[in-house]
């Protein structure tokens, strides 16, 4: 097994709205103009690095105009099922990131249906099985391959555990290892999963691989009014548990390069700012800029 | 395991999410799930689930799918719920909703019509949705039902004829109508709705451009032939 590097893309014309690959960039996600005025302070302030864009939803409205680089961010395709991929999205998602000159595309390690097109709503998590574990592999290697960059991989929300693995956390770090892929470490996806499953909000914490994860994802989370377990909530900004558990979370990932803020409430855009100001506070004592 | 026994592993751990009669069934029967299924009893061991928060995975998912197909169906929802301001915990309970949900329309990408975003097929619910209660035979739908359904769906064709990439929508951009024993029922390129007395305008619509979005039907026959 080749000693892990982060891969760099090295094709590039312009090194404008170019990810700065020497440091930990801070970003947010956008799915569309609603918080283009809180972007733009933001970036006044110089409190945001990039913008992370949902492919293929988003591909046609890529948010030029801020003059910033775009991450790749896909929901589509389901790497972790036995049905295959559809190859129409593969086809939309490596023109989007092609576009964007995205340094990886985010993916979802995740099933959509049992089906090889179509999606029936939200992310199914996976079953937590060497055979699904191989097939993620084989799958994601594809991907790396069409793509021609990296894929960092992310594990949804947790409700039950289903399949025979320890856990979720060897899962996907067994992915990663075999594939050869990064990991996308979502703060709020964990500790939903954590809470959901009875263990420690930092279960996992000492058993990732670290040196995979290039990008953390953070946002609220909530707990439902109808049964007692917790959803992530992207309506909400994380709380001060969630922000305590990203600092410990940069300190541990040597390879972070971009932590991405996801909401899209503008009743909650007041808060936004001070959370980016926060964030950006906490990288600067976790990795000593 | 082989792969067709991991694609049916991953068919049933799906179904269990949407199937409220099938979750019932794998509670209460263990052993005849398994065996009507065609699975081991190591399968089902694979695909054990807390039972409270299985429930609650049920219920978060249906009611997305709920406000997904209701922002779609306004007239519908209005008929099944008049006087309700938030209709979808409502709609979340239906029985038309579950029915939909363990249905083979609503599981695999057949019975569905193009995405409106180039994506292939089934990559929403709702015009699953339109079809399951419309087009399939399967369904029984109250008949009150059908005029906000198709009311919805017309909307949603004429809309997307205006804003979708996809050619396939090109072909209501002139508007749409149906008819029933006396009516005929028509939304214009606008969206806006009329109804008039069929003996008197249906030969009107023959060489118009308007076409009957009972069109749909034999779309879908002609994907499936595919």
């Amino acid at each position: 097994m080749p000693s892990y590097t982060v891969s760099k893309n090295l094709n590039r014309e312009s090194e404008m709205n170019l990810l700065n690959m020497n440091k930990v960039n801070i970003g947010s996600r956008w799915d569309g103009p609603e918080i283009n005025s809180t972007i733009k302070k933001a970036m006044q302030l110089d409190l945001i690095d990039y913008l992370e864009v949902s492919m293929p939803q988003c591909r046609n409205d890529i948010p030029w105009e801020f003059n910033m680089p775009v991450l790749a961010h896909s929901t589509e395709n389901p790497i972790a099922s036995a049905y295959g991929l559809n190859p129409e999205i593969i086809e939309v998602v490596k023109a989007s990131a092609d576009e964007c000159d995205s340094p990886w595309v985010g993916e979802h390690l995740c099933l959509l249906s049992p089906d090889k097109s179509g999606a029936l709503g939200y992310i199914i998590n996976p079953i937590f099985t060497s055979d699904f574990m191989k097939i993620s592999v084989e799958n994601i290697k594809k991907l790396q391959e069409i793509y021609n960059r990296p894929v960092a991989i992310e594990l949804g929300p947790m409700y039950n555990f289903v399949g025979d693995y320890d856990d979720e956390v060897s899962f996907i770090n067994d992915i990663a290892e075999q594939a050869n892929c990064h990991l996308l470490f979502d703060i709020s996806h964990f500790t939903v999963s954590n809470r959901n499953l009875g263990r420690p909000d930092d279960y996992g914490y000492e058993k990732i691989n670290w040196n995979r994860v290039i990008e953390i994802h953070i946002t609220g989370i909530k707990k439902s009014n109808a049964f007692s377990v917790w959803h992530d909530n992207h309506n909400e900004l994380p709380n001060d548990r969630l922000l305590s558990l990203l600092e410990i979370a940069i300190t541990k990932a040597v390879n972070l390069k971009a932590i991405t803020l996801e909401v899209n409430k503008q009743k909650v855009m007041s808060n936004y700012i001070n959370v980016l100001s926060d964030i950006r506070e906490r990288v600067q004592r976790g990795v000593g800029v | 395991m082989n792969i067709e026994k991991l694609q049916k592993l991953q068919l049933i751990y799906t179904r269990l999410l949407f199937d409220k009669e099938l979750y019932e069934y794998y509670l209460t029967d263990a052993d005849n799930f398994v065996r009507d299924l065609n699975l081991s009893k190591n399968d089902l061991k694979l695909i054990t689930l807390n039972h409270t928060n299985h429930l609650a995975e049920i219920y978060s998912r249906r009611g997305m799918i709920a406000r997904e197909i209701g922002l779609r169906a306004p007239n519908l929802l209005k008929a099944l719920y008049p006087d309700v301001e938030k209709p979808y915990e409502l709609f979340q309970r239906s029985s038309i909703l579950i029915d939909f949900l363990k249905s083979e329309s609503f599981i695999k990408p057949k019975w569905c019509m193009p995405s409106p975003e180039y994506m292939g097929y089934g990559y929403e619910n709702y015009t699953k949705f339109f079809v399951f209660t419309l087009y399939r035979e399967e369904t029984v739908l109250p008949s009150n039902l059908v005029k906000p359904l198709k009311i919805d769906l017309g909307i949603f064709l004429i809309t997307q004829s205006k804003h979708s990439n996809n050619q396939y929508y090109q072909k209501f951009l002139k508007g749409l109508y149906w008819c029933d024993d006396k009516w005929l029922y028509f939304i214009d390129k606008d969206a806006m709705y009329y109804e008039m007395k069929r003996d008197d305008i249906e030969s009107v619509f023959d060489n118009s451009g308007v076409i009957s979005i009972d069109h749909i039907k034999n779309d879908l026959l002609t994907t499936q032939e595919n």
